[in-house]
């Protein structure tokens, strides 16, 4: 009985999380959506051309540069170490809302306002990363790094060896996350991209398809984000536990 | 020391950006927050906060988002670790339910708006509720129900994962000192994660202030419901219509909120350190 009640509820809870998405793909098939989106509609595909570039950009420089921090927060002593990691954490928590105008006023002033930096840039130096990173390479066991030092004095194998290894189920996660950030981008855009439309991405432009194309046009974009996740899951699972204080 | 220098080339990159990207920016908030407005640049002290205070849509924005993301957060925390207690002891029967759970943390809330406008139709959910009173209130159910969809999973893994870490023997000790499950789950398992769980509450609450996105979407205009007028949506509407100095204050006051929040758990984390 007791087993029984509670197969319901974790039932029902699945149904929840699966009803849009299978909505979303299903509506999509109905009369003749994607032939519609594929032969109509072709600014569409410019668009989401942008989200996946600027996806596959921001996930991969935002993981390339945080790397380095991740591991200075993690492993090496500096002076004011706990409040700059401090500073980090504030502004891993604030909302775009609360830094929209200086960073307006900051990006006109070097001139990348209006262009695809503007989107990327954020999410590239996003202060998240560093925090995931440093939570992984600071639960790497002592033992496991004194062993490989007993060994060698490689500072690059190090990272090979026992570094990336360690992390690799925390950077694919990274990868997805901000893959998924800077795709799903709307308040931004309509800041940062304020006149240029041929860089907008696609999401924030998505509530304006034709009811008659839109549920193809939402599957579609949904695609490559469900395939990473499909595919990555089981090392997201092991990623995500970084999600935490101590 | 040394060792510091050596790493400072390759983590130039990332603190040069962090700090003009994010640092420099909330430097100038503080001062545009102390000025007249952008052109004059007249010093005005606190001026701009006052005004603030006084003004009844940043009053209404703000009590708006304490009601809706108090509620968000806490519920978002309470449903996950109530599934945390259900599936802990199956381990990996559930596995399914859970990559279920946490794809809509993944996958773009922007693609699946309509699903959601669909069932709460937003003619309804938008004006045609009363405008003042509980009833009103109704109004934040759908972004409620879309935030704990996009949610959810992601705040359940993240505190079913830190319930797993706990080593097994502190669970064992207790189960042969005469606890029983209940117990040892509520004053064991849930005490062992405390910063855990205030850090995951923190990280909810912060995704909770992000719904604006989905309110535009959702209601597409900046003008939503009362009920629903954020203080996003306040801020938002004076960069649009460059009030900056009220923004500016704003801003800074949101961004001690969360600071008075962030040093809270930097004190819980010292703590529960020397404990164990």
């Amino acid at each position: 009985m007791k087993a029984f009640l509670r197969n319901v509820i974790l039932c029902l809870t699945g149904i929840f999380f699966l009803y849009p998405i299978a909505e979303i793909g299903l509506r999509s098939l109905t009369d003749g959506q994607y032939a519609r989106l594929f032969f109509e509609n072709t600014p569409y595909f410019r668009f989401h051309f942008n989200s996946l570039t600027y996806g596959f950009i921001a996930s991969l420089l935002g993981t390339v540069i945080a790397l380095p921090l991740g591991y200075v927060f993690a492993r090496v002593q500096f002076p004011l170490k706990k409040a700059v990691f401090f500073l980090y954490v504030i502004v891993m928590l604030l909302p775009f809302q609360a830094l929209q105008l200086p960073e307006y006023v900051m990006m006109e002033r070097i001139g990348i306002l209006d262009t695809p930096l503007a989107v990327i840039l954020p999410v590239c130096f996003s202060p998240l990363a560093a925090f995931l990173l440093r939570q992984c390479f600071s639960s790497l066991p002592e033992e496991q790094a004194d062993a490989f030092w007993m060994e060698s004095s490689s500072r690059v194998k190090f990272w090979l060896h026992v570094l990336f290894p360690w992390s690799k189920p925390m950077i694919i996660t990274l990868l997805l996350l901000l893959f998924g950030q800077a795709y799903n981008l709307v308040e931004q855009v309509a800041v940062l991209v304020p006149t240029n439309l041929e860089a907008y991405p696609l999401a924030p432009l998505i509530a304006r398809l034709p009811e008659n194309a839109a549920g193809a046009g939402e599957a579609w974009f949904l695609l490559p984000p469900l395939i990473l996740y499909l595919i990555f899951e089981r090392r997201l699972r092991e990623g995500m536990q970084y999600y935490r204080w101590n | 020391m040394n060792r510091f220098r050596k790493w400072l080339l390759p983590c130039a990159p990332g603190f040069f950006g962090f700090f003009f990207i994010y640092l420099m920016p909330f430097a100038l908030t503080v001062r545009y927050s102390l000025l007249s407005d952008l052109f004059s640049r007249e010093f005005v002290g606190m001026e701009n906060y006052l005004k603030l205070s006084g003004n009844p849509y940043f009053r209404l924005a703000m009590k708006n988002v304490l009601i809706f993301s108090g509620m968000a957060s806490v519920l978002t925390l309470v449903l996950s670790i109530l599934l945390s207690y259900l599936l802990l002891p199956h381990g990996n029967r559930y596995v399914l339910l859970r990559a279920v759970m946490v794809a809509p943390f993944f996958i773009p809330s922007s693609a699946v708006i309509r699903a959601w406008g669909r069932i709460f139709p937003p003619a309804f959910y938008g004006y045609g509720l009363p405008d003042a009173g509980l009833g009103s209130y109704l109004a934040q159910l759908p972004l409620l129900v879309i935030f704990l969809w996009k949610n959810l999973g992601f705040c359940f893994l993240i505190t079913y994962l830190s319930l797993q870490g706990i080593p097994r023997e502190v669970i064992e000790a207790a189960q042969v000192d005469g606890a029983g499950r209940g117990r040892t789950f509520r004053d064991i398992r849930l005490k062992m994660i405390v910063s855990n769980l205030y850090f995951a509450l923190l990280l909810v609450f912060v995704s909770s202030l992000s719904v604006y996105r989905e309110s535009m979407l959702y209601y597409n205009t900046q003008y939503p419901p009362n009920a629903v007028y954020l203080l996003q949506n306040f801020m938002n509407n004076h960069f649009e219509k460059m009030n900056y100095e009220n923004l500016a204050a704003a801003s800074v006051l949101f961004v001690g909120g969360i600071s008075v929040l962030v040093i809270l758990l930097f004190g819980l984390g010292g703590r529960e350190g020397k404990t164990s």
